[in-house]
């Protein structure tokens, strides 16, 4: 049995919160609406009347919440697996079936959840918090002609707390239906779900998946991550996992054998243990030499006072994402990469070190930073066209003013899947797209022609063979004697991450 | 221990706050909707010392001449006070969707002693003035007005009761021996006692009316009324006309066993506004219910008020064949018209028949615009089975929600119902004015001849209408809107005395939702099925998953 996380501390607070303003509400309720007497109408009334405006609050932040933080996407009903849902309260939990699905902190509710909970969002809750509202404040909307009688009113709010308490009667019992009758209450309380082990290790692959995601995503920025709601979010839990429980000993492993570099560091500064990705982006041979040394051995003069800073913070308890730094490979070039780091604590919560990971963005900076100096001095000299052309990870391209590949690199060959220049030198630039792409782009080329620079963002390409590619892309013009004569451009590949961000979004539908 | 913490933070923590916040905070008192301004009471001061006006030392033979000296000096006062009703016993009125009609004491039946015609005499006692002893009085001699009833501050005017002795003068002369010379140079402006004097009595006794107006009212504390209270602590004593705002003899307010239009009312809102507390909630009360509704919770606290009288039981004798005299029947539970009245003292008087009295009586509600109709004395009577309405007071919940009129907007009013019989003549279907006061046997009234025929003869030819000869009692219903022993703040009604499922005060009053007394039995029933369902099948499905599970290990 493993736990993994699933509630936030807002959804904790908020679902409790909500839970115990449920309650009170239909206690002092049903007694304003003449069931029992327990308070005293009168209590019951001006305490019903606060418990409403208390829900009415909690709702507005939770709405609040969901829309900025992405979780709305939890609540947007999906039908595919919902018969299977259907079928397995009907029988296969009489059989001990698997759950047909898996809850995960970017996806906890099954699909017939999302329709339950909908429906109350956007039926139950609605009725009874209105039809509440136009009880509370009857007198002054009759009035207005607002409303006529009172009756119809009161049996509408009536109609919506039955409604509302036979949904905790059966939510509260399905609650009994996870990995045992009490996990899924504990993990509402805590935010962590005991799952089975085979159930475990999927949602935390998902849970690993997005995350890794998310940090490629992060690296078109400039440093630091873009705050997107889920993805930030998730990328903050996957680095809690590292540093904080022990629960995460399967990520870790995870992240060792992976394409992320991990490092682990003691209170020190000095390096503890590193993994093979880290040792071949830091271009060493040997772990030996690595374990034992400063980690601000490894850096520029600049980049050091950086490193420490960024040290000394995390070893104070925080918790850092994406940061963009700089090393100094054992070959002394310089490369660049994000890291994501924690605190380690021991048994009694004292920090006793840090350990993260990186992932390596040196030919994204590489060409960004040749991109930036070139497009700001508007100088094009041999040396940055060498540079350039010679570069495995910017293609470079030049049209003539006709529309005709004049010159690509190398690297622009492959990311279109040619295999030489003479295929498209000569070539009309439409056969860089697709038919419905195309006109982007000749707006695009129209403009650079009367003398504007454009960087473009991401943009999809035609490859040879077919297949779509997604590249970031600048476009400069070519100027000769005082009159432009064409168009030039480079591009980055960004497929990987577009392909990603495609995935993921799949994943949450 | 950091999930523990975790947990006091994120939920218990929240939980405490809130549950404070829920239980303490109360938006709706603890914010001030009250317009702090103190009601002042202005009183205003009378420097002239009567008794050394030359013109009030003369020897009054008559009551008359006591009369011509106040008015040779209160010039005009005269002709003012002679348009009023408490002279008139009339007034022009409007009788909504019937039309313009004088309407008062002198022509308006009711279910107490019935009517004034024919019994002057003794009914002038109450009469402002002095030598009513017949229809023929002369309304319009200056001379006859009592001024000293209302104006007298010694406390000694009484007038004389003609039927205490055949000697007593009648038709509303003073009593013998009083001392006119004194009275007359010690008036000033009425005290409760002259007002009281006639208005805490009515009906033949103390409280026998209104119900809210008593003579124990001269001496009582804030519990029986917050206005008038005169010991105890925060007595504010103050004088009916400080309500009943009087400008040249026109005293405002309005008995609707008389009255029947709005205007000239003597209002709560006057003094305490329509938004008179701090709560709104409370506030919006007002939109549907009178103040008196909440503010007073019993009637008759000091004495107890007559709330059914049977005239159909009078003219019996005794054993002997002599009139019975206010005998005490003994028990204290009542049934008439099919309900049970509990704790009231029952009486049989031969003049009268029987009558029940009560102490700290819950009012009934009714829905009142301030406008109501009468049973005008020639009015037919359509049903004689349902108890008749002698004043049926207009209004209903729709008739606030939609205000046909927004000047008689309706409001729930609490109002003492008192039930009786009284003759009427099933031939003609009219009511039957009975002559009732003398003491002269043979004279044909019942209380000196025990003749029910020959007394309603007498009346009914007194006022001119036909009668057949036959006589038969008819339930009917009179109701008194109550305005009076205003009850403290803190004795006044709770919310669950009206927003009751079981018990409900307005439990009468139906055709609108009043939350906490009204529901759906269909949705609630329902509501409960489906409550239930869900129950039984998470029952099921769990009963069914555990049995399973055991079978698999």
């Amino acid at each position: 049995m493993k736990k993994v996380l699933i509630y936030k501390g807002y959804e904790r607070f908020w679902h409790w919160t909500q839970a115990l303003l449920i309650l009170l509400l239909a206690v002092t309720g049903f007694e304003v609406h003449g069931t029992y007497t327990l308070l005293g109408y009168e209590k019951a009334v001006f305490i019903h009347r606060n418990l409403a405006w208390s829900f009415i609050i909690l709702i507005i932040f939770t709405q609040f919440w969901n829309m900025t933080t992405g979780e709305w996407r939890q609540y947007v009903p999906s039908t595919k697996l919902l018969k299977a849902q259907i079928r397995y309260y009907i029988t296969g939990i009489f059989s001990n079936a698997p759950h047909p699905t898996r809850k995960t902190v970017y996806n906890k509710f099954n699909p017939l959840q999302r329709m339950t909970y909908l429906g109350l969002r956007i039926l139950i809750i609605p009725i009874v918090v209105l039809s509440g509202l136009v009880y509370m404040y009857y007198v002054s909307l009759v009035d207005q002609s607002v409303v006529g009688s009172l009756q119809p009113v009161a049996y509408l709010h009536t109609f919506g707390a039955f409604l509302l308490l036979g949904f905790v009667i059966g939510h509260v019992y399905l609650t009994t239906t996870g990995h045992r009758p009490l996990s899924a209450i504990k993990a509402m309380l805590t935010g962590w779900e005991e799952m089975s082990d085979e159930d475990a290790e999927l949602a935390l692959e998902e849970n690993l998946k997005v995350a890794l995601i998310t940090s490629r995503k992060g690296i078109s920025g400039r440093g630091t991550i873009e705050k997107e709601g889920v993805f930030e979010t998730a990328f903050d839990d996957v680095v809690e996992k590292l540093g904080i429980n022990t629960e995460s000993t399967r990520l870790r492993e995870k992240l060792l054998s992976s394409n992320v570099g991990y490092f682990r560091i003691g209170k020190d500064h000095k390096y503890q243990e590193v993994n093979e990705v880290w040792l071949k982006l830091y271009k060493c041979t040997d772990k030996k030499s690595v374990i034992g040394t400063d980690v601000t051995l490894d850096r520029t003069p600049e980049g050091k006072k950086q490193i420490t800073a960024l040290v000394d913070k995390i070893l104070s308890g925080e918790i850092i994402t994406g940061e963009r730094v700089e090393r100094v490979c054992k070959d002394g070039t310089i490369g660049y990469h994000t890291v994501s780091a924690a605190p380690i604590k021991d048994k009694d919560g004292n920090i006793i070190g840090l350990e993260g990971f990186i992932i390596d963005i040196t030919p994204q900076v590489e060409a960004e930073k040749a991109l930036e100096k070139k497009i700001a001095t508007e100088h094009k000299s041999n040396v940055f066209y060498e540079q350039i052309v010679k570069s495995k990870d910017v293609g470079y391209f030049r049209i003539d003013s006709q529309g005709f590949y004049q010159e690509v690199n190398d690297t622009w060959l492959r990311l279109y899947k040619y295999d030489s220049k003479d295929e498209i030198i000569g070539k009309h630039y439409s056969l860089s797209r697709t038919k419905e792409d195309f006109v982007k782009l000749k707006k695009s080329f129209e403009k650079v022609m009367k003398g504007e620079t454009i960087p473009l963002g991401i943009t999809r390409r035609y490859c040879k063979d077919g297949s779509i590619g997604y590249h970031s892309i600048t476009m400069t013009p070519v100027v000769e004697n005082g009159k432009i004569v064409g168009v030039e451009g480079y591009i980055v590949d960004k497929t990987d991450r577009k392909l990603a961000e495609e995935e993921l979004k799949k994943a949450q539908v | 221990m950091k999930k523990i913490l975790e947990i006091i933070f994120i939920i218990i923590i929240p939980w405490i706050i809130i549950l404070w916040i829920v239980f303490n905070y109360n938006g709706d008192k603890d914010r001030d909707y009250f317009p702090s301004k103190e009601i002042s009471l202005k009183h205003d001061s009378i420097p002239v010392d009567h008794s050394k006006f030359a013109v009030l030392q003369q020897k009054f033979e008559t009551p008359q001449d006591m009369t011509k000296a106040c008015l040779s000096c209160h010039n005009g006062r005269g002709k003012e006070f002679m348009k009023t009703p408490h002279w008139k016993w009339e007034q022009s009125d409007t009788i909504p969707g019937r039309g313009v009609f004088n309407l008062g004491k002198k022509n308006l039946l009711n279910d107490f002693c019935i009517g004034v015609n024919s019994n002057e005499n003794l009914c002038s006692m109450c009469h402002a003035g002095y030598g009513y002893g017949d229809k023929n009085f002369d309304f319009h001699n200056q001379n006859n007005i009592d001024c000293v009833v209302c104006h007298d501050n010694t406390g000694t005017y009484h007038k004389s009761n003609p039927c205490t002795s055949s000697n007593n003068p009648k038709a509303g002369l003073p009593a013998v021996g009083t001392d006119l010379n004194n009275i007359a140079q010690h008036v000033g402006q009425p005290r409760k006692n002259n007002c009281g004097g006639c208005h805490f009595v009515g009906g033949g006794g103390n409280n026998v009316k209104h119900g809210d107006l008593e003579m124990g009212l001269l001496n009582c504390t804030r519990d029986v009324d917050v206005h008038m209270a005169s010991k105890g602590k925060d007595a504010k004593n103050m004088r009916c006309q400080d309500c009943h705002k009087t400008e040249n003899h026109n005293i405002t307010g309005h008995a609707y066993s008389v009255a029947s239009s709005a205007n000239n009312r003597a209002t709560c809102v006057e003094c305490h506004t329509a938004k008179p507390h701090k709560s709104e909630l409370l506030n919006n009360h007002f939109k549907t219910i009178a103040c008196q509704t909440c503010h007073i919770p019993t009637y008759a606290k000091m004495f107890h008020t007559k709330i059914i009288w049977t005239w159909n039981t009078a003219a019996k004798m005794d054993k002997n064949g002599k009139p019975i005299f206010d005998e005490e029947i003994p028990g204290h539970t009542y049934t008439y018209d099919g309900k049970t009245y509990k704790d009231v003292d029952i009486e049989y008087d031969s003049r009268h028949g029987g009558a029940v009295f009560k102490k700290n009586v819950k009012p009934e509600y009714v829905w009142f615009n301030g406008t109501a109709d009468h049973h005008l004395l020639h009015d037919k009577i359509k049903d004689t089975i349902h108890p008749l309405i002698l004043n049926p007071l207009f209004g209903s919940y729709q008739d606030n929600v939609n205000p046909a009129d927004p000047n008689h907007p309706s409001k729930i009013w609490p109002v003492k119902i008192m039930r009786g019989t009284q003759p009427y003549d099933p031939v003609n279907m009219l009511l039957i004015q009975p002559k009732l006061a003398s003491h002269e046997k043979g004279s044909g009234a019942l209380w000196a001849d025990y003749n029910w025929k020959v007394a309603c003869t007498k009346g009914m030819d007194y006022i001119g209408l036909p009668f057949s000869g036959q006589y038969s009692f008819l339930k009917t219903e009179s109701i008194w809107p109550l305005s009076h022993e205003v009850s403290p703040s803190d004795k006044a009604l709770e919310c669950a005395d009206c927003h009751n499922a079981t018990d409900s005060r307005l439990k009468n009053l139906t055709g609108f939702y009043l939350p906490g007394r009204d529901k759906s039995s269909l949705l609630d029933n329902a509501g409960l099925i489906f409550l239930i369902l869900v129950l039984l099948g998470v029952s099921i499905h769990g009963f069914l998953r555990v049995t399973s599970s055991k079978k698999k290990h």
